[in-house]
């Protein structure tokens, strides 16, 4: 998201995105001077009478030694850009050990997002880990993010995580929110007309994360400003990008690609978190959509639901009571 | 009934270059009209966040036909075929083109080719894909209406009209020339005009394939660019810049042989500095032209090693615009300026199509392109080589031969005035745009996130300016009319071929000489 009465790029973060912008600061000042250089002739030159008292030569038809000069030194800065320019090019390749990999679909007029989750390792972590040293690297201080306090991150959401272990799939769809929906509410929780979505994107920060974008009506755009990509959906192919992002934070993006009436209220909202909230932000979707009756029927219901919100030690031993005695159902 | 006919006869079925000049100049100057205002719908409707004036669906018609407007039907016909023919066959010291009757058919095709563009606007919801007309959205699944097919059909029309132009333009330099007139003593706007139509006849028969296939995949069940049918829609998106690299370069060559032109003369001076480097700068525009089209497509997904072919390429053809630039410059080097309304139009093409440039060697670089494609920075770009270059170099052309064309004078201080409310406006106008684009505002969209507004505001005012200048323009235009100052003698070195008048007379007449020249050359 742009600031009001932005002058240059956004602050970029990602390290990709901020050797673009030390390229584009490079660029600016190369052509800067040569646009003061082409005024500053210009000037010279119509002014001559004043200038130089119109006394310069009137007759210099050609010369040789000029044209070789004002040949190659733009040849030479253009490889100085060039060489730099393929630099850049050549690191925004995803490369390996992509950590996170999310589909963005576009259509008209909103994008939907998948992810393919593997229940099971979250739990895995917290059960080699202290749980009062995870609460702390989770909340270090006061939450400020509403939607992720403590009495979401329950000891009843480990315990259902643990019944859904495998490989989910993930989908959401992301509208931006109209106007009209964005009500009076919308100075105090900081709606952004235009920009804010329904679902957002999620990516780790710090590590790679792969966005494969691609889309099954007419040509999209997917780009983030802020994270430096850009990369258009086209049907029939799936184009990749890679994202290392080197901050958590939300990022805005747009819909870069001419595709009818909705073009310009398709906005991208992306989630920068640690791996763990991300993950857990995953794990929370798929927990929210699953059908808690079928899942609750296959269990006795009560007394699993009361001994799970008992103490927090007890729940990693009774995890493996309940699954040695459903073992031998 | 008889003067029925001769009007019939001399404006209908014309042969005569001078009128046919004139009928695209009349053409080309009512649809710039059109297309003003085109932009200044679209500004209006930028000036506030919030969908004010128009609907999606209106404003990408509207975004669309401006384009297409202007390109088509304002730039290329002014240039090729105003300019074009009136001066060809004056510098060359021909009696008219090489096919005369061609060149009537040329012009006349124009007309139908806008009235099909029109016409797409009143059938369904009009044609709403942009310029470039991508596929699915512009085939049946985008635009399921016959709006699409006007467009296409309209393209191909104009694009016909082109091809002949410059089938024409070309045979008449290549063929026609008299014995004594070397390539080298050919006038550069005649080989800019030479090089643009080498670049039509070559870029415009790939436009007609691509839209003749968009064409049959829209109603003939082909599927050319329909994944589902094992096509590829990066295809279409590869023809069309194939043609579209070299058509930016049809819309500026002609320009640059303007501006050398109205600066050698504004400069008191009888020729180019370095008239043969400036050559082989026109030549190689026009041939590195062709080779350069990967970098409007850096996102879509190309191998990187393409684009950074693509990149490279870019920034070379940059050497010789160079060359041109600096060649200009030291033309201007130690002349006598003299204060006419074309050379302040010259010196601000100059200054402004170099920035224009500057901004296309920022965009060439294939990774910053990732921040900028597809952002208000690309429009700031071609509007700058295109609303500061192209246009203001016809204004240039236009103050220059208006008297030999017509023999009447635009009033001098008015057209300065003129010039500065233009360069205010259009500065005004472009200029935020960059700041937008950096910021990352998209292309093509008639509602922007809020943040965008001040810089949107400034833009839509500047474009107010812009469309008061053209009011001022057309009141110029009838002023001279109307005031009939007449030339009586022309100011420019004897070096002008054009200018050659049979007893200094102006306007030139109907039939030039009543015999051809007679060339001398050995001694």
């Amino acid at each position: 998201m742009g600031i009001w009465m932005q002058w240059g790029l956004l602050d970029l973060c990602t390290t990709v995105s901020q050797s673009l912008g030390a390229y584009h600061d490079l660029v600016l000042v190369i052509i800067g001077s040569i646009l003061i250089g082409v005024g500053l002739f210009l000037c010279m030159f119509l002014l001559h009478k004043r200038l130089y008292k119109g006394m310069l030569n009137r007759s210099v038809k050609s010369n040789e030694k000029l044209e070789v000069v004002w040949t190659l030194s733009p040849a030479i800065f253009l490889s100085i850009l060039g060489f730099e320019s393929l630099v850049n090019l050549y690191s925004m390749e995803v490369g390996d050990g992509v950590v996170n990999s999310v589909e963005a679909h576009g259509h008209q007029w909103y994008w939907d997002y998948n992810y393919v989750y593997s229940m099971g390792g979250l739990i895995e972590w917290f059960k080699g880990n202290n749980w009062d040293a995870v609460m702390d690297l989770v909340f270090p201080g006061p939450t400020s993010m509403g939607d992720l306090d403590s009495a979401s991150f329950s000891c009843a959401d480990l315990w259902v995580a643990s019944q859904l272990v495998g490989d989910w799939a993930v989908s959401m769809e992301s509208y931006g929110i109209e106007e009209s929906s964005l009500g009076f509410d919308s100075l105090k929780s900081n709606n952004f007309r235009k920009m804010d979505v329904t679902s957002f994107c999620i990516l780790w920060q710090g590590m790679i994360n792969e966005v494969k974008v691609s889309t099954s009506d007419v040509m999209h755009s997917w780009g983030v400003p802020a994270l430096g990509v850009k990369v258009d959906a086209i049907p029939g192919r799936v184009n990749v990008v890679g994202i290392s992002p080197l901050t958590s934070g939300f990022y805005f993006g747009n819909c870069y690609e001419l595709c009818g009436p909705g073009h310009s209220s398709m906005p991208i909202f992306v989630g920068v978190f640690n791996r763990l909230n991300s993950e857990f932000l995953l794990q929370e979707s798929v927990i929210n959509s699953c059908d808690w009756d079928n899942l609750v029927s296959n269990c006795d219901e009560v007394v699993i639901i009361e001994k799970a919100t008992e103490s927090k030690n007890e729940f990693f031993n009774y995890n493996e009571s309940v699954a040695e005695s459903e073992s031998k159902l | 009934m008889d003067s029925m006919k001769n009007w019939y006869d001399r404006w209908i079925c014309s042969t005569s270059h001078k009128d046919i000049g004139t009928l695209y100049f009349v053409f080309s100057y009512w649809a710039g009209l059109v297309g003003t205002a085109f932009s200044s719908i679209i500004r209006l409707e930028l000036a506030v966040p919030g969908e004010s004036l128009l609907d999606g669906q209106l404003y990408n018609l509207v975004v669309t036909a401006h384009a297409l407007v202007m390109i088509f039907f304002l730039v290329m016909p002014m240039m090729m075929g105003g300019f074009g023919n009136w001066l060809v066959p004056l510098m060359l010291k021909v009696p008219d083109m090489s096919f005369p009757r061609m060149n009537n058919i040329s012009f006349w095709l124009l007309p139908v080719s806008i009235l099909l563009l029109f016409a797409s606007a009143y059938v369904e919801s009009g044609a709403g894909t942009g310029w470039t007309i991508y596929p699915p959205l512009s085939s049946h699944m985008g635009h399921p209406g016959p709006a699409m097919d006007y467009v296409i059909l309209s393209l191909h029309v104009g694009g016909l009209s082109s091809i002949l132009a410059s089938i024409n333009f070309f045979t008449t330099f290549l063929s026609m020339r008299l014995k004594v007139t070397s390539l080298y003593r050919v006038p550069l706007f005649v080989w800019c005009i030479a090089v643009t139509s080498f670049l039509l006849v070559v870029a415009m028969p790939v436009l007609a394939g691509a839209l003749t296939m968009l064409l049959t995949d829209r109603n003939f069940n082909t599927s050319f660019f329909d994944p589902n049918g094992m096509g590829d829609t990066i295809l279409f998106v590869h023809l069309f810049w194939f043609f579209g690299h070299p058509e930016v370069y049809i819309l500026i060559l002609p320009a640059f042989g303007m501006i050398s032109h109205v600066i050698k003369v504004g400069s008191g001076k009888s020729y180019v500095f370095g008239k043969l480097p400036m050559i082989n700068a026109i030549l190689s525009i026009g041939i590195l032209g062709f080779i350069v089209w990967g970098h409007h497509m850096f996102t879509v997904g190309m191998n990187v090693d393409s684009r950074a072919y693509f990149s490279t390429i870019t920034l070379i053809i940059a050497i010789p615009t160079g060359v041109k630039v600096f060649s200009w410059l030291a033309t201007m080097a130690g002349g006598y300026i003299r204060n006419w309304p074309m050379v302040y139009w010259a010196t601000g093409f100059i200054f402004f199509f170099t920035m224009g440039g500057l901004t296309g060697v920022v965009l060439a670089s294939a990774s910053l392109d990732i921040l900028l494609h597809d952002t208000y920075y690309v429009v700031a770009h071609f509007h700058y080589v295109l609303s500061m270059g192209a246009i203001f170099a016809m204004f240039a052309g236009f103050h220059y031969w208006f008297p030999l064309a017509t023999g009447l004078g635009l009033h001098s201080s008015w057209s300065k005035a003129h010039f500065m409310l233009m360069f205010v406006g259009v500065n005004i106008t472009f200029f935020p745009m960059h700041f937008l684009g950096l910021a990352g505002m998209p292309r093509r969209i008639n509602d922007y996130s809020d943040v965008f507004h001040v810089f949107n505001f400034m833009a839509s005012w500047g474009s107010m300016i812009c469309l008061f200048a053209v009011y001022f323009w057309s009141f110029l235009l009838l002023e001279a009319m109307l005031s009939q100052r007449c030339l009586f003698r022309a100011c420019v070195p004897k070096t002008e071929a054009e200018w050659a008048s049979p007893y200094g007379a102006f306007p030139m007449r109907f039939h030039t000489w009543s015999q051809n020249p007679l060339g001398f050359q050995g001694y």
